[in-house]
């Protein structure tokens, strides 16, 4: 006979004791302080080491003796300034506002020196770089001549938190096949990690049409035991891949024609629903020993929202630094982005304060709209934008069709 | 800031570093992640929308650290197999802890399940800590692992459905 049921173990987990913590809140506060501290120093000291032109050094510090004039009562950026604020302030979402607004004062000295120099430097370099740099894209549209035989494969980024997309031209050209051929078309030095594919393969379509995917599970056990979030990434390397060939589902069998069984996620014993990630906005993101960015979709790690992403908010996390991925803003922060429009298929957006940036990141901007509209279900969109009439290859003004592939290889 | 900081310790530190606690499993660890929550709510709190409360937001950016840190802990391990032959062994990093203190001075049977807790997937585990241990109600919990409800109910049931097997599987000597 058992000795534990489920209410017995249900009040057993109710007397689980307290572990308290052996340190200090001093502790806590010296450390924290310490190492936002040392990361505002870090990032200052990153900016400076560029080379900036006398005339603007000058400027910036000009613009640094107004700023520091106007904030004079408010003192320097310490973390442990500003002590005087009301506790119960941090109640609700305003008040948390009022938090923001106050760190915000408290560190304008800071952030209008650094800002100042840095619209310095960007202006200097970007009288540089428009003159002798040439811009790149990261999309190929169903228009273009030569995209028959591409096909795009998804990898996960090092911290295993991300899926990239790469479009590579492929020989094969059943796009099923294709799945099993990874291997021949990424370069050995390439930057992402494809072994995952060696665990998989297309084998075959099923009596209704489904694609049947085989694991090698004791394979990917063997080389990554014990990970739930490997596992989850596997599955969502399949997943991805259908999804963009619109396959429904996808079946996954095991050598022996079995379902699948792992060690975390359990038995797959139905179809996986082949799904891509809807609605969520596009940033970019670095890739070890190439200069130019990918694009990548983010799912919202924050927890803080769990209500179905509007494209407003999507186009507000472009601008966001991330604090749970390696992504980087895709938007300028100062970009005003307004919805006028929106039918089922087209989206008109108005667009205010580009002049700030440079043609290549103008572009990045509006290709990394063009996918985040095009996960909303938007077909094309059209942009309005005072006084330019074509940033890159895009005309404003007119529709532009959403893009069939994206970060394609070379 | 300080103020800031000693009302945000007063009111959910010793739940955050709780929670933590209880997913790692090791002191050194659970202070280095706890003060790692700290900084990444100051570095986003004006990105904090309100739709949750302050509450369910920390445990939320608390259940981001531990994952990220068991993700780096993977990779470690992944890395370091060859040379520890962990492959054949699947060992987590918490198998490996000592018995904290207050976990000793209890009944055998809380020890026990303190263990079969390990056994757990890490999604059933996160919601026993969170709706047992921690006392949350299934929508904070839901809120906290952006979850709808029902998720969190089954997520409930299995867990402890497989505790309450585990734990007389491990009383009856089958535990392996």
């Amino acid at each position: 006979m058992s000795k534990f049921d489920e209410k017995e173990i249900e009040k057993l987990l109710g007397h689980m004791p307290e572990i308290k913590d052996e340190q200090s809140s001093d502790y806590y506060y010296k450390n924290i302080d310490q190492e936002i501290q040392f990361n505002r120093t870090k990032r200052r000291n990153k900016k400076k080491s560029k080379l900036l032109p006398v005339v603007a050094s000058i400027a910036a510090l000009f613009m640094v003796t107004l700023l520091s004039m106007e904030y004079l009562p408010i003192g320097n950026s310490s973390f442990d300034e500003s002590s005087d604020i009301e506790l119960d302030e941090f109640e609700s979402d305003t008040d948390m506002k009022k938090y923001a607004n106050d760190e915000q004062a408290e560190s304008s000295i800071e952030q209008g020196e650094e800002e100042s120099m840095e619209s310095a430097e960007i202006n200097s370099e970007d009288s540089v770089e428009e003159s002798t740099t040439e811009t790149f894209t990261r999309l190929v549209h169903s228009d273009e001549e030569g995209n028959e035989n591409l096909v795009t494969y998804f990898f996960p980024d090092e911290q295993l938190q991300l899926l990239i997309p790469v479009t590579f031209e492929q020989q094969v050209a059943d796009p099923f096949e294709a799945f099993n051929h990874v291997q021949d078309v990424i370069p050995e030095d390439y930057p992402l990690n494809a072994d995952f594919y060696e665990y998989l393969s297309f084998k075959e379509t099923d009596s209704n049409g489904v694609p049947v995917v085989e694991v090698d599970v004791n394979g990917f056990r063997a080389e990554y035991p014990g990970g739930s979030t490997v596992e989850s990434y596997l599955l969502q390397t399949v997943q991805a891949y259908f999804a963009q060939l619109n396959e429904n589902v996808v079946k996954l069998e095991n050598e022996n024609g079995e379902s699948v069984t792992f060690s975390h996620t359990g038995e797959i014993d139905q179809p996986l629903e082949s799904k891509s990630v809807k609605k969520q906005p596009y940033k970019i993101i670095h890739l070890n020993g190439i200069d130019e960015p990918f694009y990548v979709q983010v799912p919202d790690y924050s927890g803080t929202s769990i209500e179905p992403l509007s494209i407003e908010d999507a186009f507000q996390r472009m601008k966001q630094e991330g604090e749970f991925t390696d992504a980087a803003p895709s938007l300028p922060s100062d970009w005003s982005i307004q919805i006028d429009n929106q039918t089922d298929d087209r989206l008109y957006l108005s667009i205010e304060n580009v002049d700030g940036e440079n043609e290549q990141n103008r572009i990045i901007a509006i290709e990394t709209i063009l996918l985040t509209a095009k996960s909303f279900g938007f077909e094309n969109v059209v942009l309005a934008i005072d006084d330019i009439e074509k940033i890159g290859r895009y005309p404003i003004g007119q529709p532009i069709q959403v893009p069939t592939f994206v970060n394609p290889h070379n | 800031m300080k103020a800031i900081f000693q009302d945000l310790y007063d009111r959910y530190h010793q739940d955050l570093y709780q929670f933590i606690y209880y997913m790692v499993k090791n002191r050194t660890t659970a202070e280095d992640l706890v003060q790692e929550v700290y900084i990444k709510v100051f570095k986003s709190y004006d990105t904090f929308k309100g739709e949750s409360s302050p509450k369910t937001w920390m445990f939320s950016i608390a259940r981001h650290v531990t994952i990220d840190f068991f993700r780096k802990e993977e990779r470690r391990q992944n890395r370091s197999a060859d040379y520890y032959e962990w492959h054949d062994h699947d060992e987590q990093l918490s198998d490996v802890q000592p018995l904290p203190d207050e976990i000793a001075e209890k009944n055998e049977e809380i020890q026990l399940l303190y263990r079969c807790l390990d056994d757990c997937t890490e999604d059933q585990r996160v919601v026993v800590i969170l709706r047992y241990i921690q006392e949350l109600s299934i929508q904070e919990t839901a809120e906290v692992l952006n979850w709808t409800v029902s998720k969190v109910k089954t997520t409930q049931h299995r867990a402890i459905k497989f505790l309450t097997k585990r734990m007389n599987e491990v009383e009856g000597g089958h535990s392996g």
